[in-house]
């Protein structure tokens, strides 16, 4: 059994100016699968519609993920399948901007804030405006299978231990981040199988949530052990208020994406023991 | 799930102890490193979002972290003066700087996630021993921190155009190199490029890094420009 919980809240910084949240997270399960997914609209001044631009993003791919069915993984190899997972995320998310751009014209209220440059620049890559990170994990049998693009991160936990699905050392840093919206997405679009018998569970979070901490081990045992724990015992609320709070009072000030699946059944001893 | 840390801004300072430097230069840089500290530690006291750590890498015959610390919290830095004597061995220093402009995960001193592009500054009065530094440069250049990072070359009482084009590359397209023409005026010059690029990157962090390069550069080239009036 899995136990799965997925929220974002609004950034104190965003509130302050009215701003509204620009991430999306959500959950997804059947019989045979879970997926969780948190994506950060970006913040700058272009990225108009990066609060949509990031729903679609976990629209796609809970699409994609959501259609994949296990004989894939017996025809094809694991290159062939986590190409063919990002592209079908990159189109289905080009898709959804273009059938959005088709429905609502972009209307001048939108670019009054913008400066002649900025709107050029939006008219020749419309898809800008929905500007997005992504990252995601599904569960799937004994695979587990990551998606990440930008900042924020995907953490696999094991046995007390926590793991970045994706770690690229040439990936930009301070505040810097890749986007889905990039002609060269592709690229930067990381998709990774793994062998899901040892895995206890996955965080998917935004940098909101995860920049705070600074580094890995910080992050592991002050947020993610007693997470793990919460999550088991079924502490939904303070989870909840944890996430509101994170956005609202205690991070940097920017929205906050939790998106996580545990394993009901894995032994709470080494996350319970190594707490500080 | 708590302990939330406030971010982390890291000053960088790459200092020439080569026998040249002895007397006014290096007696200047130490007074200077004293006053910075006590200077940020105030900044520290008032700004709510950032604390300030600092890396000392001094270089002659042999490039080393002062106290043998890649890092200290600004607050629980103390060190010995700085002597000169030796060679100049400029490539020495970027090796080191190449090993903490990483992320911690990895042996370095940056944040694995999010974090303040740090400032560097690199002193120097003569010509570095190796030249050119073409396979040093490329490995820093090659590291994501150092790409971001807001970088400063002060030349010391320096008409060596060799040495002012390695601190040109140093710096790169987006920092400034400062001639300080009169040792007695480096103290000041120290303190004006780090204080006052510490006091602008540590507020504000939601600002865009890019304007944010540029608007600290104009505050120190004012400084600059008041340099016998100014007061910290």
């Amino acid at each position: 059994m899995t136990k799965y919980f997925a929220k974002s809240a609004t950034g104190f910084s965003h509130l302050k100016n009215g701003a509204r949240c620009q991430d999306f997270s959500c959950c997804y399960h059947d019989n045979e699968r879970t997926i969780v997914s948190a994506c950060d609209g970006h913040g700058g001044e272009v990225y108009i519609r990066s609060h949509l631009g990031s729903k679609f993003a976990t629209k796609a791919i809970i699409k994609v993920l959501g259609n994949i069915e296990k004989n894939l993984f017996y025809r094809h190899t694991r290159q062939e399948i986590e190409d063919y997972i990002k592209l079908g995320i990159l189109c289905e998310w080009n898709a959804l901007v273009e059938k959005d751009l088709k429905t609502r014209r972009l209307h001048k209220k939108e670019v009054a804030h913008l400066n002649e440059k900025q709107i050029k620049g939006i008219q020749q890559n419309s898809a800008k405006m929905y500007g997005t990170t992504l990252g995601a994990a599904m569960w799937f049998g004994n695979k587990l299978i990551c998606v990440s693009l930008g900042d924020g991160g995907v953490f696999i936990l094991s046995k007390g231990n926590m793991f970045l699905a994706f770690n690229d050392e040439d990936d930009p840093v301070a505040n810097f981040t890749y986007s889905i919206c990039q002609d060269d997405a592709y690229q930067h679009l990381n998709v990774a199988l793994f062998d899901a018998s040892n895995v206890d569970g996955v965080i998917v979070c935004t940098d909101g949530l995860v920049n705070p901490y600074q580094n890995l081990s910080n992050f592991n045992q002050s947020f993610a052990k007693p997470l793990f724990v919460a999550l088991r015992q079924g502490e939904i609320d303070k989870i909840d208020r944890f996430v509101t709070d994170m956005a609202q009072k205690n991070g940097f000030g920017d929205d906050v994406s939790l998106a996580v699946m545990i394993k009901q059944n894995c032994s709470l001893r080494s996350y319970k023991d190594k707490q500080k | 799930m708590d302990k939330i840390a406030k971010q982390k801004l890291n000053v960088i300072m790459l200092i020439d102890k080569s026998k040249s430097m002895q007397g006014k230069r290096i007696e200047q840089v130490n007074q200077a490193l004293k006053d910075v500290k006590k200077q940020l530690i105030q900044m520290q006291d008032e700004n709510t979002n950032v604390d300030f750590a600092l890396t000392i890498i001094s270089f002659s015959t042999e490039a080393e972290f002062l106290n043998n610390e890649k890092t200290k919290d600004v607050t629980e830095f103390d060190f010995a003066d700085i002597k000169g004597g030796g060679w100049s061995n400029l490539h020495l220093a970027y090796q080191k700087l190449a090993e903490v402009l990483k992320k911690q995960s990895q042996g370095g001193i940056m944040a694995d996630f999010g974090g303040i592009a740090p400032i560097i500054l690199l002193m120097t009065d003569g010509h570095p021993t190796k030249y050119p530094l073409k396979q040093e440069m490329e490995l820093l250049n090659g590291l994501p921190w150092f790409k971001v990072a807001l970088r400063y070359g002060v030349a010391i009482e320096l008409k060596d155009e060799k040495t002012l084009r390695v601190l040109q590359d140093f710096v790169g397209n987006e920092g400034d190199v400062i001639e300080c023409l009169d040792a007695n005026t480096l103290k000041k010059i120290i303190k004006i490029v780090v204080l006052t690029a510490s006091k602008v990157q540590s507020q504000s962090t939601g600002v865009k890094q890019q304007s944010k390069k540029q608007q600290i550069r104009q505050h120190v080239q004012q400084c600059l420009q008041e340099v016998d009036d100014w007061e910290w």
